[in-house]
Formats: structure tokens, sequence, C-alpha cells
């Protein structure tokens, strides 16, 4: 008995003696946190710190390296602090960063969002003003897009890649040759594809696998869907709900059920890695590079990662399949938002500095293309640097992309109507998620469907944004005179 | 004289009364005072302002808010993969409660033993999963639940199936699949409370128990689960709402698929909240999803809550 | 026969049994964690190639130094400490006294807070970080550790309200009237009589709130976004989570050992949980 009254009496103790540690504790932190405050309130006397934050976590240590270099250069900037982090986090922390007014200097804007929104909300400042004259001229035609880098014929932002599908196709040439399949000729057709697919299951025998995806994220069908469809004719791309060619949502059509009709067969066949619904597509990237799957549609920086950490990994590229008629369309690849100054920041002239030396600068896009990670805006550096299988893959896929016309530059109001548009549920890549994965096979009703309730959708956003005054109509989501073989040309 | 003498002394007790009732309610406010600070500032103002997103159409990131009244509402209740994440929520709910709490309470007895050696090292590991990185557990569970994985190993040997079936994938299993995941995870938890109840029960009504020449069933039956019963009231409530707001575990299982078959109510709000394509991420309408699931529930609750009063007074009249 | 509760006399087979099934279970119940122990020694190929193993082909340091270093860990961990120290202690503070005065009194207005408590459990409030944002910032709290904690404790905890409240409950009268007798106060009788009674339900709560405070990730990273020095762990750990490249073994290596020091206070915390009010009535 007395020995509980003691522990009792030492455990109430030992609180106490926490409890006064912790003031303690607290106040020293206070202290420092004031510490701190004081030094940064001193780095702004004799220094500044620029904040930059982004999700560009591949090349965060060739990003190190260029700060070091700025700082020397530009020795008032004695600190800069760089967080990346994954896009969708880095969504949340910038909304509740402006509307702290505290947000960092130097951000790319989050995906999804519509840059003139973000513009009108006082998010982004121009940069015309601030960078140098001609600075823009160092960058490949046609790099800035109106509503996405542009509003009203302004730059606001500055992409950090070019223009890329991301729906391309690698192959493991060990298992071509394990399946008895050429590996100098990758399949052309639909059906070669879910032939060669079969063939190297079969030899597989449960070690590997026709096609491995990141098949719990439904985005990567997303993209199978947009630029395989597209290049079957669908007219699809990001910056449009509807075909560009028709106007209408294409779902319903051959140029994309041709598309459901092969990855149903894929899944019949047992082609497809039996891990694929559990998989994020990093995840099944590597998976992938341990020789467990012949196909996997995936984008440029697979190239980068697997030759630095994958070296053994004998693979090879190819565009996607087409059907038996061939080629209908293009890839129509729609540019990204990249990096803008804040509105609100206190350096607007260092700011603007950052850009320029980023892309204007020696080091840091010769690198990035140098170690394969992106292909450059700036003119000139894909074709200096990019070497081995990056240069391989940047020329392939320039033979099925081009630039299709860009509803919004064409009539800025269309911003206005895809600000009222209502995303369709179930997407197209949810309902191919179900139809990969999970046995789905009653799907043409479901994409037919899908057209009528996408075709609704736009008409409701055009009905609403003219009631609030918009100049929009149908006809700027058509574009009859494009040839999606080509680059829109008006 | 002696009237008037009682009833003084019934005033001053009566006074008393009131005076130490005066003191027992000043100090029983000032003891949930801070709580209820704490609550209404990061709890109660968030559910108003949800309200407010919720009549609005909102992207979540421009300051540019709509008012648009019931509208979202209105689309909710049409929209059929809305219904269908709230019907997965019950599932979910009714599937996994019941498990966690009986196996947790199981496990609770076993390891309440003071005589069973390494009990305190059996409490920890099982303890483990609840403080196991949920992209781990993601990881980890994809591997073993696959085809190729320890589970259809272990069925297959067993003779129990034939061919191995891809549980998280299919249709028909994943939601059981995430059930069971979601079991072995809240056990740990669920096992702590029971513990912290079962120290409330004296030990000398077992001690009588015994004497009287009870065995473990009916010791259990007969005095420990009955005494249990109040604190197990908020154990189930609280792994009521808290598998009704499922949410971390979905999305890193198989985020709401194949095919919405593990779609719950919370991914259903995450991804119209957050994630547009062309349209933009709407707020307001996650908002609204919110706000309308969460009062539903407390609706049901104060129908049952209503007809359980009834029942009650039907008893005693 | 059997005069303790489960096993004693009835002989060593069934003790044996007993812990058979234990072990299994136990096995079971811990193999993703130490799945993710052996993960941080292994190199990225081997997470995936190497399947279900828990043996790692040959222990190298690498993920665990890498860890350490990205996350910050030495600096970090100290605010990690600080915040989930106070945060425990603001909130057992808090919903201990609203359990006492919910559970063993009645007063006007204790069921409209009853109602009101229970009733927001109900309502998902993951994704509505803003208005908390909001608020701290017009607190003036931003970029500050006061503002992470106090942010950090708000709610209204009502899971542990009600726990406190029904332990409170079923405490014998008699234990507060000595004490009233005595000569307590309100307050003393409090602190002195029945919080000592209700550890089994403190070493619950401080486990619950540890872990949820020790992984808390998104608001201590916006709180905290012009003030790096103050960030917890888990805003650290975050950077091995990107959104091209993904360490796995980083993320292993880093969630082994952040999640170590909560191994730990579970083990002190245990003797609480299997300590019963009877032998703190008849000490």
């Amino acid at each position: 008995m007395k020995k509980k009254w003691l522990g009792l009496t030492v455990s109430l103790l030992s609180l106490i003696v926490f409890l006064f540690a912790c003031n303690s504790n607290n106040e020293t932190i206070k202290e420092t946190g004031n510490a701190n405050e004081g030094a940064q309130e001193e780095n702004d006397e004799d220094g500044i710190t620029l904040r930059v934050m982004d999700w560009s976590d591949s090349t965060r240590y060739l990003r190190e390296e260029f700060h070091e270099q700025f700082m020397e250069k530009y020795p008032e900037v004695t600190n800069i602090e760089y967080t990346t982090l994954t896009q969708q986090q880095f969504t949340d922390t910038i909304l509740n960063a402006i509307r702290s007014g505290d947000a960092p200097d130097i951000f790319p804007v989050p995906l999804g969002f519509s840059l003139p929104v973000l513009v009108d909300d006082g998010w982004f400042q121009p940069l015309e003003p601030i960078v140098e004259d001609g600075f823009f001229d160092i960058f490949r035609e046609g790099t800035f897009q109106e509503g996405i880098n542009m509003v009203d014929e302004t730059i606001y932002s500055i992409p950090q890649q070019t223009a890329q599908p991301t729906a391309m196709v690698f192959y493991n040439k060990e298992l071509f040759e394990k399946a008895g399949l050429d590996p100098e000729q990758p399949p052309k057709t639909y059906e070669e594809f879910r032939e060669y697919a079969r063939k190297i299951t079969e030899a597989g025998n449960g070690e590997f696998y026709g096609l491995i995806e990141g098949g719990k994220q439904s985005n990567r069908f997303k993209f199978a869907i947009q630029e395989w469809g597209s290049l079957n004719g669908a007219g699809l791309a990001d910056n449009s709900p509807v075909s560009k060619l028709t106007g209408e949502a294409p779902y319903h059509t051959e140029a994309v059920t041709d598309i459901f009709d092969l990855f149903a067969g894929l899944a019949d066949d047992g082609s497809i890695h039996p891990r694929t619904s559990s998989l994020t597509a990093p995840e099944a990237r590597q998976i992938f590079a341990n020789g467990e799957a012949g196909f996997i549609i995936q984008g440029a920086w697979n190239i980068g990662v697997w030759n630095a950490n994958n070296p053994e990994l004998d693979y090879g590229m190819m565009t996607p399949p087409v059907s038996d008629d061939g080629r209908q369309g293009s890839i129509d690849s729609v540019a990204q938002g990249g990096f803008g100054v804040y509105a609100e920041t206190d350096h607007p002239d260092l700011a603007a500095k950052y850009l320029e030396e980023l892309y204007g600068g020696d080091f840091y896009q010769h690198k990035v293309v140098e170690n394969q990670h992106n292909y450059s805006p700036v003119a000139g550096v894909i074709e200096e640097a990019a070497t081995g299988e990056f240069l391989e893959f940047y020329e392939l896929f320039n033979e099925i992309l081009v630039h299709g016309p860009v509803p919004e530059s064409e009539n800025p109001d269309v911003t206005k109507a895809l600000g009222e548009y209502v995303d369709v549920t179930p997407s197209a890549a949810e309902i191919m998620q179900g139809v990969a994965i999970s046995g789905l096979r009653d799907y043409e009703p479901m994409l037919q469907d899908l057209s009528e309730q996408t075709d609704a959708a736009l008409e409701k956003a055009i009905t609403e944004a003219q009631d609030k005054g918009a100049d929009v109509g149908m006809e700027d989501f058509i574009f009859p005179d494009w040839d999606p073989m080509k680059n829109y040309k008006k | 004289m002696a009237n008037a003498n009682i009833t003084a002394g019934k005033q001053q007790t009566s006074s008393l009364r009131k005076k130490r009732n005066r003191y027992i309610m000043f100090w029983c406010w000032l003891f949930v005072l801070p709580n209820i600070i704490l609550f209404t500032l990061f709890q109660a103002w968030p559910i108003v302002t949800s309200w407010y997103y919720a009549m609005s159409d909102w992207s979540g990131l421009s300051s540019q808010i709509e008012f648009v009244g019931l509208a979202n509402f209105q689309e909710l209740i049409n929209d059929k993969y809305f219904w269908n994440a709230y019907k997965n929520v019950f599932i979910f709910t009714f599937g996994s409660v019941p498990f966690q709490l009986m196996l947790g309470l199981l496990f609770a007895v076993i390891l309440n033993n003071p005589k069973l050696k390494f009990a305190s090292i059996y409490r920890t590991l099982i303890f483990l999963p609840v403080i196991t990185s949920a992209s781990i557990i993601g990881i980890v569970m994809g591997f073993i639940w696959s085809t190729d994985g320890g589970v259809n190993y272990l069925l297959m040997q067993l003779g129990i199936l034939d061919v191995p079936i891809d549980f998280l994938g299919s249709m028909k299993w994943a939601m059981p699949t995430v059930i069971m995941v979601s079991v072995w995870m809240s056990t740990g938890i669920n096992m702590i409370f029971w513990l912290a109840g079962l120290q409330g029960i004296p030990k000398e009504l077992y001690e009588a128990a015994y004497i009287d020449g009870a065995g473990h069933f009916k010791t259990f039956f007969s005095i420990t689960l009955p005494l249990l019963i109040p604190i197990g009231a908020v154990i189930l409530l609280f792994n009521v709402a808290f598998s009704l707001r499922v949410f971390d575990l979905i999305k890193t299982l198989t985020d709401g698929g194949p095919f919405f078959a593990t779609d719950v109510v919370s991914t259903y709000i995450y991804s119209a909240a957050f994630a547009g394509e062309i349209g933009q991420p709407r707020m307001g309408y996650g908002s609204a999803a919110g706000v309308f699931f969460g009062f539903t529930i407390i609706f049901l609750m104060l129908i049952i809550q209503y007809l359980r009063s009834k029942a009650k007074a039907n008893r005693y009249v | 026969m059997n005069n303790s509760f489960l096993i004693r006399n009835s002989g060593s087979i069934s003790r044996f049994i007993t812990h058979i099934i234990l072990i299994g279970v136990c096995f079971i119940w811990m193999y993703p964690f130490l799945w993710m122990v052996s993960s941080s020694f292994k190199t990225d190929a081997e997470f995936f190639e190497n399947g279900l193993s828990i043996i790692p082909n040959s222990f190298n340091m690498s993920n665990i130094i890498r860890a350490w270093e990205t996350a910050n860990f030495s600096q970090y961990f100290l605010n990690t400490f600080i915040i989930t120290f106070s945060v425990v202690l603001i909130v057992l503070a808090s919903t201990s006294a609203c359990g006492y005065a919910l559970g063993r009194f009645s007063f006007p207005g204790k069921k409209v807070i009853y109602v009101l408590l229970v009733c927001s459990m109900f309502i998902p409030l993951e994704f509505s970080i803003i208005p908390i944002v909001a608020l701290i910032n017009a607190l003036g709290l931003s970029n500050t550790m006061i503002g992470v904690i106090l942010a950090e404790s708000g709610g209204g905890h009502v899971m542990l309200v009600l726990m406190f409240a029904s332990y409170f409950a079923q405490i014998p009268k008699e234990m507060e009237e000595s004490a009233t007798m005595d000569g307590c106060g309100f307050l003393r009788t409090f602190v002195h009589v029945m919080l000592p009674l209700a550890k089994p339900i403190i070493g619950s709560a401080v486990i619950m709130q540890v872990i949820f405070t020790w992984n808390s990730f998104l608001l201590p990273l916006i709180l905290t976004l012009s003030n790096p020095s103050i960030r917890p762990l888990s805003v650290g750990l975050y950077a091995f989570k990107g959104e091209n490249v993904v360490d796995w073994t980083g993320i292993a290596a880093g969630a082994t050992i952040s999640v170590l020091p909560v191994i730990i206070i579970f083990i002190v915390l245990q003797k609480y949980f299997v300590e019963g009010i009877s032998g703190a009535v008849k000490g």
C-alpha cells in the first residue's frame, strides 16, 4: 500500500517538475523564437530572404545549387527559403498563405486553377514591368499561352517545361525477348499492343505481366484517354471539356471507345499487373523498373529516375498505339502555368532577378535537361543539352505533338464560361479505372451518358457566363478549320 | 411555535441548499468553460463557416464567393454518387465498429490479467498499428492483399481458394478488405479505452464472484460487462463517429475505388472540394456535402433518442 | 475452479496455449510495423522487389541518416516535444475538468453542452482549416509557437470529455463526501481526490492526444510558413513524400525514428491503464 502512495507521489512530483520544466522550456523557446524574429529583422537590414515554394522535388538538388550561385551573384539576398511539397499540399498551403497575406515571393500557379481568376484576385503581378526588356525573347515560340500564362496578353507566369505528352509508352526490352518479341519492333496498333501484352504475360507466368499502371490514381487513366483518344481523333485537351473538332463531348465515339475496348481486352487477358489497383504512379514506375511488367504508360520524367536508380533496366520507348486505320489526330498539348511573382511581395525586383537567372542563366536550364528531368522552355537548350534516351524521347513525341487551338486566346471570355463549368462524375478516367481494374464491362452506356452530361454542363456554363455579361458562345469551342495533324493556325 | 421552528429550519436548509447549489453551479461552469471556449473557437466556428461555404459557389481559392442558397444541396441529393458514398460509409461503419469493439474488449480482458506474463509487451505490440505511418500501411496492405500476396497464398494453401482474388481491386471485395484493415488498425486504440474502463471496476467484486464459484464467462457477463456499459457507450459513440468520418485509411488503401466501391463521404467531399479537372474545384459543394451528411446523422440520432425515450416512458406506464 | 480471472492454477498447458495464440496474433498485428522498420534499412529497389520479407538484405544506415538530416530531426524534435507536451497538458486540463463537471453534477446548461458536443462529433471538418488559420492570424499568433499550440489544442475533444464524464460518474459518492467533510473545496476535491482516481483515463487520453498531435501536419505547416525554426517533426518528415520522387525508404526510416518516442511514451504510460481505482481506494 505504501508503495502505491509512494508511486503516486513520485508521479505527481515528476508531473510538477515536468510542468515547470515545460514552462521554462516554453520560455526559452519563446526567447529563441523572439531571437529568431530579431535575427530576421536584422536580416532585413543587411540581408534579404527570398521565399520560393513549389512541388518540383525531383530537381530540388539543382535548385539548391542554383540558389547558392544566385546568392553569390546577389549578395543582398542572404537566404533563399525553398520549400517543396506535394502538389495537393502546395494548393492547401498557398491558399492559406495568400489569405494571411504571407505568401512566398515566387510560386507556381496551382494545378487545376485558372490564372485569370487568380490574377483577378490579386495573387500574381505582371512580369513585364519587373523583368529586363527582351527577357521573354529567350523562350521557345508558343511558350506563353493565353489563359494559362497570360491574361489579356500580359505575361504573369513562366512554365517550367515545354508542353509534352504524359501518356507515352515505355517497354522492357528484356521481357520482350523473353516473350519471343522483337525489342526493336514495338507494337503499332491496338491489336498488336494487346497481343504483345498477352504474350509477355504468358511468358511471365506470374513473374511479370503485360502492363502496369498507377491504378489508384485515376488521373493516370485520364492522360491515357485524353492523349491516346486524341491520336485517334477525339480532339481532347485540358483546355476544353469537349472535342475542339466537333464541339461535342467525344466519349461515346469510336475515337474514345476504342481505347476502352483495348483496356477491357487487356484486363480480360489478365495482362494487367495484379497490383495495379493499389499502386500510385511512382510505385508503378519502380515496379516496372524491377522488371515486373512489359509496358508502362508514362512521361519523360521517368527517364532520369530510371537512368539514375536502375541502370540495369533496358527499356525502349514508343508512341501510343493507334487503330488499324492509322493515326487520326495528334496529342494536343497544353502549356503549364509555371512560376509567377506574388503580388504583395516586398522584393519584386529580386524576384524578377531570380526568374531571369533561373531561365536566362547558364546553369539551371542546361542542368535540368542534361540530367534528364525537364524539357526546358528556353529556346535552344534541349538541342544543346539533351542526350541519349532523353533526346530520343523528345524527338519521338514531337512526331505526334501539335499545338492545337486555345479557346481562351481566341476569345478571353471563354475563361468565364470555364469558370462556371462543373465537372461530370463519373469522369472518363474513373470509368476507365473500373474497366481496367475491376471488371466493369458495361461502359458503353456510361460513356454515352458522360458525353451527354458533359455537353449539357458546358451549355449550362456558357449560359451562366452569358447571364453575367460574358460574350461567349458554343462556337468558341469549335475549330472546324483545324487539321488535328498540324499546329493550329487561324 | 414548534411549527414555526420547523419552517424556519426548512427555510434555513433550503437557503443553504440554494447557496450550495449556486456554489456548485459556479464551479461547474468554471470547469466547463475552458473546453467550451476551445470548442467554440476551433470547432463550432468552423462549422458555422462551413454552413456559409455550403451555400456558396466557391472554388476554395479565389475570394469570389457567390451566394447560391440551397442550390448545392439540391444538386447533392440528386447525385447518385453522393448517395453511393453515403451508403458505403454506413456499410463501412456497421462492418467495422462491432468487430473492433469486440476484439478490443477481448484483448483488453485477456491482457488486463495481472498474472499473465509479458502482458505489457503484448499490449504494446497490439497497439503498434495505431502508430504505424499511414503511407506505409497503404503500401504493405497493397502487398499483403494482392493476388500474389500473403492472404491469397494462405487461402490457396488451405484449399479455400482455387483462383487468387484481387482483394483491393475487386468491386465485391474492396469494401470487406478495407473493413478488415480498419479493424486491424483500430483494435489497439479500442483496447486502451476498454482497459481504462476495466480499471473502474472494483476488484472486490471479482473476488466475491469467485468465492461464489462463478467461472470466467459468468463473471464476465454478470459483472464486467454490465459495469462497462457506461464507458462502453462512449467508446461505441466514438467508434461510430470516427468511422463515419473515415478518410486517411481509404485514401491510402483504395482512394475510394475501384469504381466508387469504397468511396465514402469524406473521400467524396475531398474529390469535390479539391480535385477539379477542367472545372474549378468546388469547396462550396464539398462543404454542402459535409454539412448535409453531418446533419442527417444528427437527425437520425435524435430520432433514435426520441424513440428510446418513448419506449422507456411506455414501459413505466 | 480458477481463482483468478483468466489463468492461474489450471496448469501450464492453458497458459502455454494462451501465449502461443497471443504470439501469433501479435505477429499479425505488428507485421506492417516490422516491415516499416526493416524497410528503413532497405534500398529503394529492394523495397518493392523483396516484397513481404521483413529481413533486409543488408543493414545500411543511409536511410536513417538521411531521414535524420532531412527532417532536421535534432532541431524539430525539441519543437515537437514542446508542442505535444503543451497541447496534452492543455487538453488534459480542459477535458478532465469539463468531464468532471458534466459527469458528477447537474447544473443548468449541462444538457445543452452535452448535445452540442455530441452533435459536433458527426460533422466532418477535416478539410476546413481555413477558419482556424484565419482565427490564429486574427489573434496575431501566426508563426509563433503559441499559435501552433493553441490551434492544436483547439476543438471540443468530445471523446475525452465523455470518457472522463462517464468515468467520474461511476466513482462512488463517498469519495467526494469524505473529502468535502475534510474541508476540501470544489477545486481541491477535484485535484486531490478525483484526478488521481482517473489515472486510467488520463493515461489513454494522453496517448490519444500524443498520437494526434505528433502526426498533425497541415496545420503546423501553414502556421509556421515563415518561421521554419518552430516547425515540428511531422512537417520535416514530409519532405520525403514528394510529388514526383517518392523516397520510400526515407519515409520508412523517418516514420520509424519519429514513432519511437511514441512507443516509449506508451510503454511508460501503460501502468496507468492497468492500475485500477480499487487499489487507490484501499491504499
